[in-house]
């Protein structure tokens, strides 16, 4: 029997969740918080430039930047902007181990696995009038503004949109 | 080795078959062909074949040896099965334990491209009732006009409205004249009471005309009522469906429909229920359906299994395709794979005793599924499921994705908990269990429903009851946020 450390509820040997009051029982691994890590794909963007400060818009308009790429995505859970600069399409997604081709954009620093971002989910095209989104087959689906897009498939965005990976949020911010 | 008739298809088994399976098939031809008791010419020959078949597929060695002479394809199945355990052993004591799995079902890579979707014959069945009146019936009107002309040539589509009658709107066929259904749907009324026996059988002869395995075949409910007295008869008409692999959805649109009686008629065909409020909602959800139908690789799911005495499968939660709690009971109604995604499982069992063995079969069963657009559509995969037994419990900490959708799911099943606490007249434990998911949901940052959860608690405690809406939102709530982080095993 496993006492559940928050309740005392026993729980027979193997369970994972206490079913008195849902804490996880020790041996499993933490789901909850994890480190940010160091963006993998740092190297081949311009230095991506935290924003602690930004505050969140909550009029639903995507908040301005001095970053003077043209277009960027907010990543609005995180109130963080990544430029989009320095090649013409980028692919999103999660780094993970054993993985041969990493996305442009590694969204892990972001709960992007606990959201259920794909490794390679969708990708966006930069250099394109209009610019588009491709959801690349991703298990959780991509929408745009909360409708599903097809998979494979460019869809046009605008400024202001936004994309949901998986759970995952982010607004495409576009001045050009 | 004559290669015309495989040993497997002497035996009548699959290439997968179990041991078990094998030395199964084995004896019952026995019993019919065996020299002793035959009696037409020509038999023993049979069982002699038999015979020989079985000595080789029986022995491991031999087996082996024969079948890396056959030709790959062979083996190929059109599904792949991929499994993931909470642990890498059970541990020797007298103690019951519990071990999960997670499984997920994707379609072949290989088998993906050419394929495109198998034509659907798909019944939307439409609630009239006076209830339904104004901007509801309107969006569903709408709705079902715009997913009418997004139809290819070859899909079959039917229109059933109903209140206290049926009336067949627009009959199932693929010769569409927009203009006139149009019509037909513009000129609906609402009126009368709710009678969702009368839509389902009306919707169901229509499907029956065309029901094939190489059609989605699919009843849509859209309702907002109650239905009474009916109830029973609904059920045995989705067992009817479930059998003819006709699957029915169910859209509950505000707080008066009976989420229980819908859950249950819809996933006894492998299917699943869904609660909205808003016009926009129910849009989206039609939308998403018929999109979601379109990207079906395989129909029709089922899990045949004979569980080992010492094994209690006590739970089975559908992540994806559409979460549902599904019902133990073999078969288990899987539904659909789709083409791009995976269908994927989460069980739960309890091992009350161990073998002697140094192996513990958790469940040896059998997927059945469909695929529509395959030249061979009825496949047949074989699925087992055991761990090793060590001395020592084993220390190797669960796959992070089988905790994170069990840590999601934890929070649901303590909803139905409290459900039925409720039902039982335990109104002092279900606000307990009330009280400790909106902590959940709160450590998890899922505020709103939180708030829902400690709103209703106040209700509970006053009338001994969930209210309409209230329920439904805590239900449909909790049970969306099982997602899978991703997949199990990506195809790369």
């Amino acid at each position: 029997m496993i006492v559940c450390p928050s309740c005392k509820h026993e729980e027979f040997e193997g369970a994972l969740f206490c079913n008195e009051c849902g804490a996880q029982l020790p041996g499993t691994p933490q789901t909850g918080t994890k480190n940010i890590q160091r963006m993998a794909a740092t190297e081949t963007l311009q230095p991506l430039r935290p924003k602690p400060t930004e505050t969140r818009s909550s009029s639903g308009a995507p908040p301005t930047t001095s970053i003077d790429a043209p277009i960027a995505i907010y990543v609005m859970d995180a109130g963080q902007i990544i430029p989009l600069a320095g090649r013409d399409e980028f692919t999103l997604g999660r780094s993970s181990e054993q993985q041969t081709v990493l996305p442009d954009l590694d969204l892990s620093p972001f709960q992007a696995y606990e959201k259920g971002v794909s490794r390679l989910h969708a990708s966006i095209r930069v250099n394109s009038n209009p610019v588009t989104v491709t959801d690349l087959g991703s298990v959780n689906a991509t929408r745009l503004n909360g409708q599903r897009i097809p998979p494979s498939k460019p869809i046009p965005v605008q400024h202001g949109d936004i994309l949901t990976l998986g759970k995952l949020k982010l607004q495409m911010i576009i001045r050009k | 080795m004559p290669k015309e008739t495989s040993l497997y298809s002497r035996l009548g088994v699959p290439t997968d078959a179990s041991p078990e399976e094998v030395r199964r098939a084995y004896r019952e031809a026995a019993r019919k062909l065996h020299p002793d008791i035959n009696q037409k010419p020509g038999e023993t020959e049979l069982f002699i074949g038999i015979q020989e078949a079985y000595d080789i597929l029986s022995n491991p060695d031999q087996r082996m040896a024969y079948d890396n002479n056959l030709s790959p394809d062979v083996f190929a199945q059109p599904v792949q099965v991929n499994t993931l355990y909470s642990r890498a052993s059970l541990t020797r004591s007298k103690e019951p334990q519990l071990i999960y799995v997670l499984l997920e079902l994707t379609a072949r890579p290989d088998s993906k491209k050419p394929i495109g979707a198998p034509p659907l014959n798909t019944s939307l069945v439409i609630d009239c009732s006076t209830s339904m009146q104004g901007v509801i019936m309107d969006t569903v009107k709408s709705t079902a006009i715009e997913l009418l002309h997004q139809m290819r040539a070859e899909d079959i589509i039917s229109i059933v409205a109903f209140s206290d009658r049926a009336e067949v709107v627009l009959p199932a066929g693929s010769q569409l004249n927009a203009k006139q259904i149009e019509m037909g749907i513009r000129m609906l009324q609402s009126r009368g009471g709710t009678e969702i026996f009368r839509g389902l059988e009306a919707a169901y002869h229509e499907i029956a005309r065309f029901r094939d395995d190489k059609h989605t075949n699919q009843i849509i409910l859209i309702t907002d009522g109650r239905t009474y007295g009916d109830e029973a008869d609904c059920i045995k008409l989705a067992q009817q469906a479930s059998i003819e692999g006709v699957e029915i959805s169910g859209l509950g649109i505000g707080d008066k429909w009976n989420d229980e009686f819908m859950d249950k008629l819809t996933s006894i065909t492998g299917g699943s229920s869904i609660y909205v409020t808003t016009p926009k909602d129910i849009r989206d959800y039609l939308k998403d359906k018929f999109h979601n139908l379109s990207q079906r690789y395989a129909e029709n799911v089922k899990l045949d299994y004979n569980k080992p005495a010492n094994v209690d499968l006590r739970y089975v939660f559908r992540i994806q395709p559409e979460t549902m709690h599904l019902a133990t009971g073999s078969p288990i109604q899987i539904g659909s794979i789709p083409r791009e995604a995976s269908a994927n499982l989460l069980m739960e069992f309890l091992v009350t005793s161990l073998p002697a063995a140094d192996r513990a079969v958790l469940l040896p069963g059998r997927f059945f599924l469909e695929v529509p657009l395959q030249a061979k559509s009825q496949i047949s995969i074989r699925l087992e499921l055991e761990r090793p037994i060590t001395k020592e419990p084993d220390r190797t900490p669960p796959p992070a994705a089988l905790v994170q959708a069990m840590s999601k799911l934890t929070i649901y099943r303590m909803q139905e908990r409290a459900r039925q606490e409720i039902s039982q007249g335990k109104v002092k434990d279900a606000t307990r269990h009330l009280q400790n998911i909106a902590t959940r949901l709160m450590a998890d940052g899922q505020n709103d429903l939180a708030r829902t959860v400690l709103k209703e608690i106040g209700h509970v405690e006053k009338k001994q009851a969930l209210s309409d809406g209230g329920g439904k939102r805590i239900k449909y709530g909790t049970r969306g946020l099982v997602m899978l982080p991703a997949t199990v095993k990506q195809n790369e």
